[in-house]
């Protein structure tokens, strides 16, 4: 079934193809819902909630521009959104269910521990530095998806560099006192 | 650690970072839409009311007119009145073709009222949040005013106002929790949703504990505002977001998309009617005469729903005369009024007709056959032969499942249901060369029965929206005549072409 086919037939609803569709794009959006969420079990809702609304809407997607990136760009919405509603509701929980496993302290540093470190951002720097570093959106689409003004925007990609730095430092200072640490264990 | 080399260190590892997600995942989505599903029922339901309603007005109509086609004519020259009935065929084909079409026109117009009444309402909801997103006290105010004619009762003092107040404070919050379930619609159990419905929970609480009159005011306020931030919030924060482009557009479209299910158009047909077997409706004695069927036409409005892809439901009124000869038939006109001897038991016959006695001409009956040389003796009026032809006009409403075996730009189907057919025109006349002369009417015809139909149907998709049918359909009849003679099975087999219309 071509791509054309398969909206076609999520488009009237078909289940069948909505099931096909979830399963050739799931992993590339749950990639997405991944780093613009705190924690997995929030990915997982986003993602949820990006099919659902992917499967809603899809009648209003012309076959112009690409699809993929369609359903990118309401995921990224979708995640958003999930802020807006933490901040009306003031729930304000850290990540506290899923601690990001060190696993190797030899490797560099590894993309879960990057992944983690995303995670570990308060919402609005997460959402900013997602934003502009990897997704290449410019601080003026920023400001107007979080609703914030630009110089905001700016200040949040700067903080939010500020807080990865900082946490890729301790990071390689762990690593290596580990190392040391076993290197001393090795010769004592 | 410089900017540039951070920025793609995250790049590097994560701009096309991808992960592929639990199982249980696409089994919530699916529970979710399975939900969805669920919660059309209630529109479904108002629609199909639409439908009755619209078929109970055809019903009249259809009555109303062909009470009006009843004039009799009695031994009239052969040739004025097939130009009469043709006329009049054409005339009622125009005119009954466009009332169906008028009450679907007033059909759609009501549905989409109703749909568009609905819509206002979300829409007023959502612009009194939109438009004075700004200034969040401004809405609070407003929505007090909006919300005034509830919360006034409760200024009154009056306890069971009040409670109807918390009642409608609690309606809203379910509501918006509804709001936020389609929104949601999570089968897990995740932190958020736990939070929002405690926080629902706090609304809910808050308003029902608002009996007490001196805390009603300010509670209420309280829950009001409450639900004025959300409303107020969802629309602000939204308003930038590619959503706001979306749902500017879902307006419009929602209720094609929506109700693109629903189809109908006029359909007609010319429909053959036979019957197996060798017996006669209309009396014995005719058993072993030769029948022929009649190729009449039938013409209506059908309406259908697609239940899911594949599989339609339909229904619909047609208005559809069925008719076949009997042959050699020999008829004559008694001098005196006819004893009930000479006349058939199944006829009502009609006063001007009474002096008609009919028999056929291959079995000679005695009973018959004296009454007939008695009339031969008299010479005034001699026998004649000719045939029976009995006619009965229907309208039929069918329920059919059509089952798509091909849908594509030319699709296949299987079309089976069953019709009930309400008996409106019913005539049995004699004619002999260019003579016509009508008899009576059949009292052995049940005012109403069934039909089995199946057929196959053939489409083709002009657009999105306009679709050509052709149906061929095999419509068995179940109880057509309360006393038959001898195996009169009818049938009929109509090619069925007509054009559909999605909306």
């Amino acid at each position: 079934m071509s791509l054309e086919e398969l909206i076609h037939n999520c488009k009237k609803g078909d289940r069948k193809a909505q099931e096909l569709l979830y399963r050739a794009y799931a992993t590339t959006l749950f990639g997405i819902c991944l780093k613009y969420s705190k924690s997995k079990t929030q990915a997982e809702d986003t993602l949820h909630d990006s099919f659902m609304t992917i499967y809603e809407k899809i009648g209003q997607f012309k076959n112009t521009g690409s699809f993929e990136g369609w359903m990118k760009r309401i995921t990224v919405n979708t995640a958003l959104q999930k802020y807006r509603k933490e901040e009306y509701l003031n729930v304000v929980s850290e990540n506290t269910e899923e601690e990001v496993t060190v696993d190797d302290a030899f490797s560099d540093i590894s993309l879960q521990s990057l992944l983690g470190f995303i995670q570990e951002l308060p919402n609005k720097y997460r959402a900013t530095f997602n934003l502009y570093v990897l997704d290449g959106y410019t601080h003026k689409e920023i400001s107007e998806l979080l609703g914030t003004s630009i110089g905001t925007s700016k200040s949040n990609l700067a903080r939010a560099r500020a807080l990865l730095k900082e946490k890729i430092e301790t990071k390689l200072t762990q690593s290596i006192i580990s190392v040391l640490i076993i290197i001393s264990t090795h010769f004592l | 650690m410089q900017k540039k080399n951070l920025d793609e260190l995250f790049r590097d590892k994560l701009s096309d970072f991808k992960q592929t997600p639990d199982n249980k995942v696409w089994r919530a989505i699916d529970a979710s839409l399975n939900k969805k599903k669920k919660r059309r029922v209630i529109p479904i339901w108002w629609q199909l009311s639409g439908i009755a309603a619209a078929l109970a007005l055809g019903l009249i109509l259809f009555n109303s007119l062909s009470s009006d086609q009843q004039a009799n004519e009695i031994l009239v020259d052969t040739d004025n009145p097939i130009e009469e009935t043709i006329e009049k065929q054409s005339n009622s084909t125009k005119e009954t073709l466009a009332d169906p079409i008028d009450i679907d026109n007033n059909e759609l117009v009501e549905q989409s009222s109703i749909e568009k009444g609905n819509h206002n309402n979300l829409e007023s909801s959502i612009h009194t949040g939109q438009n004075e997103s700004t200034s969040g006290d401004d809405i609070a105010n407003k929505n007090n005013i909006n919300h005034k004619p509830k919360s006034q009762p409760s200024v009154a003092f009056s306890e069971s106002d009040s409670k109807s107040n918390s009642n409608t404070s609690h309606a809203l919050v379910a509501e918006n929790s509804t709001i936020k379930e389609v929104n949601k619609n999570n089968i897990d159990s995740s932190d958020n949703n736990h939070f929002k419905n405690i926080d629902i929970a706090k609304n809910d609480e808050k308003s029902r504990n608002s009996i007490d009159f001196k805390n009603i005011e300010a509670e209420n306020t309280i829950a009001e505002n409450s639900e004025t931030k959300e409303v107020v919030k969802k629309p602000k924060t939204d308003k930038k977001s590619i959503f706001e482009e979306i749902e500017n557009q879902e307006e419009l479209k929602k209720e094609k998309v929506a109700s693109n299910r629903w189809s109908a158009g006029p359909n007609v047909a010319p429909v053959y009617f036979s019957a197996l077997g060798e017996g006669s409706p209309v009396n014995s004695i005719f058993t072993p005469n030769s029948k022929s069927g009649n190729v009449n036409m039938s013409y209506g409005v059908s309406v259908a729903y697609a239940v899911t892809k594949k599989l339609t439901i339909r229904s619909g009124i047609n208005k559809v005369d069925y008719g076949y000869d009997t042959e050699d038939v020999a008829f004559s006109s008694s001098s005196s009024f006819a004893s009930s001897n000479g006349q058939l038991a199944t006829i009502d016959y009609a006063e001007t007709s009474n002096t008609l006695t009919i028999s056929s001409k291959i079995v000679t009956s005695d009973k018959y056959s004296t009454t007939n040389s008695a009339l031969d003796v008299t010479a005034k009026s001699p026998t004649r032969d000719g045939y029976m032809s009995q006619q009965f006009g229907y309208l039929e409403l069918p329920v059919e499942l059509n089952y798509a075996l091909i849908d594509k730009k030319f699709g296949v189907n299987i079309i089976g249901g069953v019709s009930s057919l309400l008996l409106i025109n019913n005539s049995v006349s004699l004619t002999a060369g260019e003579l016509t002369t009508e008899i009576g009417e059949a009292n052995n015809i049940n005012d109403v029965n069934f039909s089995a139909n199946m057929g196959l149907g053939l489409n083709y998709n002009f657009s999105q929206k306009i679709r050509f049918n052709v149906e061929p359909i095999f419509k068995y009849q179940l109880n057509t005549f309360s006393e038959i003679n001898g195996t009169f099975r009818p049938y009929s087999v109509g090619v069925y072409s007509g054009l559909t219309f999605k909306f």
